[in-house]
């Protein structure tokens, strides 16, 4: 039994070692086939790396500009840069078209002010004739005060010179007068003056109730500012 | 190279194609630069391939609105209000006064002498209606009277002044003093009137489509 033992021990002994071998063996295969899937596995990624340089077209060889390269980056980055271009190309008319615009639009507005001021003038210009022309004898009092309000300077002190007699005439008259304007037109305007066109005609009616033909004048008004007023300072009659 | 040179040397690469990467950047600089061109390109590559739809729709779309939105505005600007000052300036009112003078006494200046051509130089400034009323009436009334009593007038514009302008049309206030004499009266008689010219812009000049006296 005892000779046995070491047989067995001998037997396990070359079985263990056997298997050993075996294990070893497998062992060894084992590492050999990891080594080749880690060759295989660096080859490959060697292989993509390489496939990778060849296709970034950053790679030394993109930067000859003869290299017929099959990437679509020239292209693209063009168009990219032309849609940049034409952005900005496009963003800068719209501004200055809308630039302009507003320019254009202070500009009506500076002309639109300028015509209602004019037509201001003209409309102050027919109020003062319509005054001077319109006399009742029954308010002529009132009447020549108005006129007088409407009027400043050379006229309006020559006007109240002359209103007393004028006032007086009227009344001895028992005349009324009416006066209207059938056209005015600006035709100059200086720095607070202006000269207005007027035409005017005026219908006098006597006490017995006759009515004359309307009398048809020809003014030109000389307009002068007065505390932001138009005013009449001058009276023409054209002849 | 910095970051912030990167976008502007993509771009002059990137426009002047021809001349080559290579000459725009430093062989030394090629990884560093090889990088970041690398990433941009990928982003411009996946705008124009990856949503070639939508995204590009709406950036070409908006920024189109806005350049047909601001060129109607101006455009519409331009001509209803730009444009009809620029023809109702003062230049415009003088040169409608003028016309309105010149036409004025061109109308109503003729004598026996020289009748078909003072009425051939009138009609010169007439148009519309008022010509073929002047054409007729002249005709009718005027050539018969001038020819058997020779008379001879000439009309003078004391003072004209625009009443209302726009860019195609004019009214003009007029003053005219008119002297006429005749083989019966060789004396001359003055005749004052007003009249408000209505003008019409033919082409470049104001030519009178109504005379009417006030």
């Amino acid at each position: 039994m005892a000779s046995e033992r070491p047989d067995v021990d001998t037997t396990a002994q070359i079985d263990s070692l056997i298997g050993q071998d075996r294990v070893a063996d497998v062992m060894a295969e084992l590492a050999e086939a990891e080594a080749a899937q880690a060759e295989a596995q660096a080859e490959a990624e060697l292989a993509k790396a390489r496939a990778a340089r060849l296709r970034s077209p950053e790679s030394a060889e993109t930067f000859d500009p003869d290299r017929p390269g099959p990437e679509p980056s020239p292209p693209a980055r063009g168009r990219s840069l032309r849609r940049f271009a034409a952005l900005a190309i496009g963003a800068l008319a719209v501004i200055g078209l809308l630039g302009l615009t507003a320019i254009m639009v202070v500009q009506h507005s500076k002309v639109a002010a300028q015509r209602a001021y004019d037509r201001g003038i003209v409309e102050a210009a027919s109020r003062g004739v319509t005054a001077l022309l319109s006399i009742d004898h029954g308010k002529a009092d009132a009447d020549v005060k108005r006129v007088l309000d409407l009027s400043v300077g050379a006229f309006r002190d020559d006007f109240a010179s002359r209103s007393e007699d004028f006032i007086k005439t009227a009344r001895e008259s028992k005349a009324v007068t009416v006066g209207s304007v059938t056209a005015a037109a600006l035709e100059a305007t200086y720095p607070g003056n202006a000269v207005v066109l007027v035409a005017a005609s005026s219908q006098v009616t006597n006490s017995n109730g006759a009515r004359n033909d309307p009398r048809p004048w020809r003014m030109s008004v000389t307009m002068s500012l007065d505390e932001n007023q138009w005013k009449m300072s001058n009276v023409e009659f054209v002849p | 190279m910095s970051n912030s040179d990167q976008p502007d040397s993509s771009e002059e690469t990137g426009v002047s194609e021809e001349i080559g990467v290579s000459e725009e950047i430093g062989v030394s600089d090629v990884t560093a630069v090889s990088e970041e061109t690398g990433a941009s390109e990928e982003v411009g590559a996946e705008e124009t391939v990856a949503a070639p739809g939508r995204r590009l729709r709406w950036s070409v779309v908006v920024p189109v609105a806005l350049l047909v939105a601001s060129l109607v505005a101006f455009v519409s600007v331009y001509w209803f209000l730009f444009r009809s000052d620029q023809l109702t300036n003062a230049a415009a009112q003088q040169q409608a006064v003028a016309a309105a003078r010149e036409g004025t006494e061109a109308v109503l200046s003729y004598s026996s002498e020289n009748l078909d051509q003072s009425l051939a130089a009138a009609k010169s400034h007439l148009t519309g209606d008022f010509l073929d009323h002047y054409s007729k009436f002249t005709d009718d009334v005027v050539r018969p009277a001038v020819t058997e009593k020779g008379v001879k007038t000439e009309a003078n514009v004391a003072r004209a002044a625009v009443s209302q302008m726009e860019p195609d049309s004019a009214k003009v206030l007029v003053f005219v003093n008119q002297v006429t004499t005749s083989r019966d009266r060789p004396s001359p008689a003055l005749a004052t009137s007003t009249v408000m010219v209505t003008l019409a812009k033919k082409g470049d000049t104001w030519l009178i489509a109504e005379f009417k006296p006030i």
